[in-house]
């Protein structure tokens, strides 16, 4: 069992209501905001049903004056791009996030836009071990000034939870908790494991998880966990650790045993976090520990034990109240709250969207996995709310957007996916999701007094996605990508692409790029053509017909040379930012820079809505108490409107000047 | 064994029992002092001050030896061979009394382990609670009959205030039958442990407070009752070889460090030691 | 140690021996191997294409 030791919750309490001394000469502003994110809650749906009166909450924020409307998402609009641009109240060009996914010019490999991995430090080697000297840590990728850093720097406390594209927390606001964009122990953004002792089962690694045999003998199931690599081996090696399940041979039940936890569970139970521990160095002498052990947490779902024992392993996530990953500021804000309200996922989109594509958990244990990871974020926002006295507030709330990833198109009858069979019973899903928000924001009128200001608002909305567009294919189609063998499977532009005859590729869900000479490592476009080139391309995409629906595929293409500011990260952006027809999105493998057969599917994917599309048909919320002293209409206001209840100016803060 | 745990337990809930709100340490310096003064006292008793002190003097003047004469290599070896020899001497002085420290403090600390070393289950919290049969139980124990493996005859009767999350696990390789038990409410409770037509059975503590909660209840023997003397031994011809449940361990603050009580108490028992040798005139 | 001869120009030899001095490895051979394994991991993939896809693809938005 887990050892307790008492972090007095007190500490938080006295962080959160001790003032902030005043720095700089400036006046001390004051004000109180609270900024609730729902990640994905669209207005249209909203209104919806806040018109059949389901959300009394939402009428009680907006009946005294407040405000209830649209909010102009960003290009694109996907989550960490219009976090960022909240974040910053500036486009791309200014935040330097400009997709989930950019790429490296010079080799086209692809990696996540908002952070990084750091070089380990030097390492010195004894026999086969090896000690890192310092690195290895995470970079934050977003740039540009978060407005909460002028907050404080006019002596404002600021608390900001779970905002996305802020990991590492930017360290900046009196207390951080990063949300989307946080990895789990292996590194990755979530990776479960799902055990069967079914030996025809093959061991196989999906989208986001791995599947891998139980070996059981007599009623005794053994399977083994694997970690990351061991830091301390100069031999990539990964570390492991075993576990069992001891299955009851009369009732769907069994005991699991991993390392010194033990849990009786039933079929069809989720347990708690438990400890995973990995052995980095065996002690010397079986006793002197020379580094110390890593520690990761999981929660295990036994979700059969009859016919075949089927088991479910969470990613493995970092312990918050270890404090082995900088997942907040100060480090020891993350340890805090989980004495509150116990351990909590750390990794980032913690919903497992990848185990019900891959068929591994229903579309009811989905939901129930997402319940659990909901109710976490819950559970902490009330102690979090009591503790708050002044200053701005920003909690954010992202069980909504991948939930209704997952679950928006069970509304959606012609919806390529839809089987009445499999969706039908899910139809009230995301409206649950509306009321759960409603209750939320009851829950904070009641707990605020009239001066405060509450803001609820959200990054873009959601549309069912049915029809999928693969811009490499396109471009292939259209002579703009050649490959050096056309007949060969899954090609990929890392590996398969003549370079000397392709002019443009796509990476990321929206972007496409030229093959600009002097940028690209094996660029071939004159520069002083690529403007007529961009032109040629928009014109076509835009002239694009879906041969089955018969209509536009792409109702915007965004040249981010002209309609984005002149921000100093526009070079590692795309050149062209598409805008598909609401319903239809790009290719994920094509947003991975492979070249799919064909430019037109339907989806058939259990991820079947989305928001990648043109950012009018697709906007976000916005809904206030009362009326800001600056006009909100897009995303990109939103910030500095915030700083005008603080009588803030300066914002944003110019780029370059941070 | 077990007559003498059966009086310390009483006796030390009793002596602990006006500590049971305050944080541990507070007991634990306590308790400290207390066997700072009692090791101090059994030296005083036992060993002859003279001789300890003419030793300590006899290896002062080795290490003196060796510094005023360090470029004489056989007064060295020679010092070096005096120093040794009277430690040794030194140390045999304090033979009798360590021995005697060991015999008093053993079953002290091993009662008090129980009091600050675990902590109480927390209203809410879930654990396993096991049973473990002995080897060859199949043959001295009833079987419940049913269909599977054989199975001993064994349920739990919980009091209120407890449940049970799941029915139970029965491991036949492992001879153990395992629940998972829930608190629901603080308060001291007895498990019945049924196993045929015999009841036994096993505390259950739920409280925040410092008190005597005990893992494992254990088949009779010397060595189980020395080293677990929190409740007594189960029958000799029980048939079970331990039942258990897991507590939390507890860390005691000392000086925004948390560590195991009895470092604790091995570090400010040698700091009131050395503190209080000169007031009681003890020659160590 | 290295279980076979390499032959290296004599002007580099020179550099690596300088250089391993000035950035305190124990001896040319540490340098090498330091440098050699650092150049190795590149190509060996301690990210291969793969790798990097699989990773990106936890991300749900990606199947």
């Amino acid at each position: 069992m887990k050892h307790r030791s008492k972090i007095p919750a007190a500490l938080l309490s006295i962080c959160l209501s001790a003032g902030l001394a005043v720095t700089g000469a400036a006046q001390a502003a004051e004000g109180r905001v609270i900024v609730l994110g729902f990640d994905g809650m669209d207005y249209t749906f909203a209104r919806e049903m806040m018109a059949a009166g389901e959300m009394p909450n939402f009428e009680r924020l907006i009946e005294g004056g407040g405000l209830g409307q649209p909010l102009g998402t960003s290009v694109p609009p996907l989550s960490p791009v219009a976090w960022s641009t909240f974040t910053t109240g500036m486009d791309p060009s200014g935040h330097g996030i400009f997709d989930f996914i950019h790429r490296d010019p010079e080799t086209l490999f692809p990696y996540l836009s908002t952070s990084a991995p750091e070089e380990p430090g030097r390492t010195i080697t004894i026999g086969k071990y090896q000690f890192v000297l310092g690195g290895g840590g995470y970079e934050l990728l977003r740039q540009g000034t978060p407005f909460w850093e002028v907050l404080e720097e006019r002596g404002v406390e600021t608390t900001v939870i779970r905002m996305p594209a802020n990991f590492p927390p930017s360290g900046s606001a009196s207390r951080e908790l990063s949300g989307m964009g946080t990895p789990d122990v292996l590194g990755s953004y979530g990776t479960f494991t799902f055990y069967s002792s079914d030996i025809f089962l093959e061991e196989r690694t999906l989208a986001g998880g791995e599947v891998k045999p139980l070996d059981l003998w007599t009623g005794v199931a053994e399977g083994t966990l694997t970690g990351p690599d061991n830091p301390m081996l100069v031999k990539r090696s990964k570390l492991t650790r075993d576990f069992t399940l001891y299955v009851d041979d009369r009732e769907d039940v069994a005991k699991l045993v991993v390392g010194d936890t033990e849990r009786v569970l039933r079929a069809g139970e989720w347990t708690e976090w438990i400890d995973v521990e990995f052995e980095v160095m065996p002690p010397v002498f079986g006793l002197v520990p020379l580094a110390p052990n890593l520690t990761a947490m999981a929660r295990f779902y036994l979700r059969q034990v009859r016919p075949e024992v089927e088991l479910y392993v969470s990613p493995l996530n970092f312990d918050p109240e270890r404090g082995d990953l900088p997942i907040s500021f100060p480090e020891e804000f993350a340890a805090e709250l989980a004495e509150i309200s116990g351990r909590f996922y750390t990794q980032g989109m913690p919903e497992d969207t990848q185990a019900l594509k891959g068929k591994i958990l229903t579309p009811g244990e989905f939901l129930q996995q997402a319940k659990i990871a909901g109710l976490e974020v819950e559970a902490q926002y009330l102690p979090v709310l009591e503790r708050y006295t002044d200053g701005l507030l920003f909690y954010y709330f992202g069980n909504m957007d991948l939930v209704s990833h997952m679950m928006w198109h069970s509304m959606d009858g012609e919806h390529p996916a839809f089987e009445e069979e499999r969706w039908g019973p899910y139809r009230g899903v995301v409206r649950e999701l509306y009321l759960t928000a409603d209750r939320i924001v009851g829950q904070t009128l009641d707990a605020i007094d009239d001066d405060a200001t509450l803001i609820v608002m959200s990054d873009h909305g959601f549309a069912s996605w049915r029809r999928t567009f693969s811009v490499n294919a396109w471009l292939r189609d259209n002579g703009y990508l050649t490959l050096k063998n056309p007949d060969k499977k899954n090609p990929s532009i890392l590996t398969d692409v003549d370079w000397s005859r392709t002019r443009a590729y796509g990476i990321g869900l929206n972007g496409l790029y030229i093959n600009e000479r002097g940028r690209e490592g094996k660029g071939i476009v004159d520069p002083a053509k690529k403007e007529a080139l961009v032109e040629e391309i928009r014109q076509k995409l835009l002239a694009e017909v879906d041969p089955k629906t018969g209509e536009r595929a792409i109702t915007k293409v965004y040249v981010t040379a002209r309609d984005f500011d002149p921000g100093p990260y526009l070079a590692i952006g795309p050149d062209m930012v598409i805008g598909y027809a609401k319903g239809t999105r790009g290719e994920s493998d094509s947003a991975l820079g492979e070249i799919n057969p064909d430019v037109y599917t339907d989806n058939v994917d259990d991820w079947g809505a989305d928001h990648g599309m043109d950012h009018e048909t697709v906007p976000g919320i916005f809904f206030s108490n009362r009326p800001l002293r600056r006009e909100v209409t897009k995303l990109k206001d939103l910030a500095a409107a915030i700083l005008g209840e603080f009588e803030v100016d300066g914002f944003p803060v110019a780029a370059g000047m941070n | 064994m077990s007559a003498i745990n059966a009086a310390l337990r009483p006796f030390f809930d009793l002596l602990l029992y006006p500590l049971r709100e305050a944080p541990a340490i507070v007991g634990v310096t306590l308790f400290s002092l207390l066997f700072g003064i009692v090791a101090l006292w059994l030296v005083k008793l036992t060993s002859n001050p003279a001789k300890v002190d003419a030793a300590k003097r006899k290896v002062a003047a080795g290490l003196l030896e060796i510094r005023l004469f360090n470029d004489n290599l056989r007064i060295i070896f020679r010092a070096v061979g005096s120093i040794l020899r009277h430690q040794a001497a030194y140390t045999g002085h304090l033979l009798v009394p360590l021995a005697l420290m060991i015999l008093v403090f053993l079953p002290m600390l091993a009662q008090l382990e129980f009091h600050w070393g675990r902590q109480g289950l927390a209203a809410g919290d879930s654990v396993v609670f096991k049973v473990v049969l002995e080897e060859g139980w199949e043959s001295r124990l009833p079987t419940d009959g049913g269909e599977g493996t054989p199975r001993p005859d064994l349920a739990l009767e919980v009091p209120d205030g407890l449940s049970l999350a799941s029915p139970p696990v029965w491991s036949p390789a492992e001879r153990e039958m395992a629940w998972q038990m829930q608190a629901d409410a603080e308060g001291a409770y007895e498990v019945g442990v049924r196993l045929g037509d015999t009841t036994h059975v096993k505390t259950v503590g739920v409280t925040d407070s410092i008190r005597r909660v005990s893992p494992e209840r254990l088949a009779a023997s010397f060595t189980n009752q020395l080293l677990y003397p929190a409740e007594p031994s189960l029958p000799r011809d029980s048939g079970i070889e331990k039942i258990g449940l897991t507590y939390p361990t507890r860390d005691v603050w000392f000086f925004g460090w948390h560590t195991h009580w009895i470092i604790v108490v091995l570090i400010l028992s040698i700091v009131f030691a050395l503190i209080l040798r000169g007031p009681m005139g003890v020659t160590i | 140690m290295f279980g076979s001869k390499i032959k290296l120009d004599k002007d580099l030899l020179a550099r690596i021996k300088r250089l391993a001095d000035v950035a305190g490895y124990s001896s040319p051979e540490e340098f090498i191997t330091h440098a050699l394994e650092k150049e190795l991991e590149k190509f060996e993939g301690a990210e291969s294409e793969e790798e990097i896809k699989k990773r990106l693809r936890g991300l749900g938005y990606i199947s």
